[in-house]
């Protein structure tokens, strides 16, 4: 089977050679170990870091950055991001600050990345004329 | 060392030098500045309320593994060059357009904090970055409707404003921010009908082609087109064909795409409307700021770094080109005067 990792923009096609159980049994062309846990996790139970935005309350922005701290099950994403559109956080946070603990049980926390201050106007909104 | 000797020395010290763009280009060459030449006043100018630049709305991640070693979002990428920038004295006017430069390297801005304000710089360091290539640049026949958009613009929309652009998109251009969009859109719930590439092959980077459109199972269109757009007030449909080995359309092979919001993705060009006013030469291919191996211009004094000099595809190799800028912009500051001229 082959795959291009997608560790870093090396992107170094990686080669597995699985046996008749479907275990592996040699990789090649990963450039890194890295490669190598991709390729593994791949095969098994591919996972990506999944980055969305929450409403933001009383900042200087309307949307706060968002990520999980790690890795997350592929399948799971669309759901995340459907889960995430309920919520609102207030200003001021800080980027590390956690949004959402354990979502859906994934052991994986949502955390904020961007540091944004609380401001005394209001949230801008886009206004459109009618 | 003689009095006119320290004179000098003094003088060549005692620069003033405005940096144009508070993205990871101007940070970081603002940061290699004051490390290098420590006297040297700076001043960081953007338009923008908030440093950092086009990474503030990049919110996915795969930035910093080289320069950091860790993978970080955009805003985490510029948090983390902004904090380093707090250990130094560098000033920041953000809000603040600037409206002119000139070959005196004389900077004029304006501000509505402070009006209009000219520095006299002894250098000045373009960090512009770039803007995307429009609809106009393309020539695509049809309606001019609303709900066509750059990519980029898209995403400012959603990430920063929480404003989703429609809800059913089709992507033009098959560049990284587009594959980009093409997750983001899918993840806020809106459809992505189709990523149409003229090309035999995406343009984004294999890792964004995977994790962005191949994850998604959204529909591909390779050597394909946009023939013609439709709609009265808002886009309806777009008609796609498939393209010649010539490069013209195939019209026999037209077909319709329903859809109320086409995003472009193709290509970006260097903004250099400051150093074309300024005189500096500029690349007739690229539009990037012809720049020597110290990143200076055609101007004396009138550096470039960033995407405002050559289109990067990763911001740590921008940030490591910008650290060599803003080491050879202080080279150059504090370079001994000869016969009043620096060297």
């Amino acid at each position: 089977m082959n795959f291009i990792c997608i560790v870093c923009p090396k992107s170094c096609p990686i080669d597995v050679l699985l046996d008749e159980e479907n275990k592996i049994k040699s990789i090649s062309g990963a450039n890194c170990k890295n490669g190598l846990r991709y390729a593994t996790q791949e095969l098994s139970f591919p996972s990506r870091v999944f980055t969305s935005i929450v409403k933001l309350t009383g900042g200087q922005i309307a949307m706060c950055p968002v990520k999980s701290d790690q890795a997350v099950p592929r399948e799971l994403i669309l759901k995340m991001s459907r889960s995430l559109c309920q919520l609102s956080i207030a200003a001021p946070v800080k980027i590390g600050d956690i949004v959402v603990e354990n979502i859906l049980g994934t052991k994986a926390n949502i955390v904020v990345t961007r540091n944004i201050d609380k401001c005394k106007q209001q949230t801008k909104t886009a206004k459109i004329p009618r | 060392m003689s009095k006119k000797a320290q004179l000098l020395k003094r003088q060549a010290h005692k620069g003033h030098v405005s940096i144009i763009g508070a993205g990871p280009a101007g940070l970081i060459a603002a940061l290699h500045i004051k490390k290098n030449a420590p006297s040297t006043k700076v001043t960081v100018i953007d338009r923008e309320i908030f440093v950092g630049g086009i990474l503030n709305q990049c919110i996915h991640p795969g930035f910093g593994l080289l320069e950091f070693g860790q993978e970080l979002t955009g805003p985490e990428y510029a948090a983390k060059v902004s904090a380093l920038c707090r250990d130094f004295e560098i000033e920041f006017l953000t809000e603040t357009s600037v409206l002119s430069i000139n070959k005196k390297l004389e900077v004029v801005a304006l501000s509505p904090k402070y009006g209009a304000k000219k520095f006299q710089s002894k250098a000045i360091v373009l960090c512009t970055g770039c803007r995307e290539r429009s609809r106009g640049a393309l020539h695509i026949p049809g309606d001019r409707p609303s709900g066509i958009m750059t990519a980029g613009l898209a995403q400012k929309f959603i990430n920063i404003d929480g404003l989703v652009p429609g809800s059913r998109v089709a992507i033009l251009g098959s560049g990284d921010i587009g594959a980009i969009m093409a997750r983001r859109l899918t993840l806020q719930g809106v459809e992505v009908a189709a990523v149409i590439e003229i090309k035999k092959s995406l343009s984004a980077r294999p890792r964004n082609v995977i994790q962005c459109i191949v994850d998604f199972q959204i529909p591909i269109y390779l050597e394909h087109t946009i023939t013609k757009i439709v709609g009265r007030e808002r886009l309806e449909k777009i008609k796609v064909a498939k393209i010649l080995s010539d490069g013209r359309a195939d019209f026999s092979t037209e077909f319709e795409i329903s859809c109320d919001t086409l995003l472009l993705s193709v290509g970006l060009i260097p903004e250099n409307e400051l150093a074309e006013m300024a005189g500096v030469a500029l690349d007739a291919k690229s539009n990037g700021v012809i720049v020597d191996e110290k990143f200076m211009s055609s101007i004396p004094g009138i550096f470039a770094c960033g995407n405002a000099m050559k289109i990067y595809d990763l911001v740590d190799h921008l940030s490591e080109d910008s650290k060599k800028a803003g080491e050879s912009v202080a080279a150059y500051l504090t370079a001994p005067l000869v016969e009043g001229k620096q060297v």
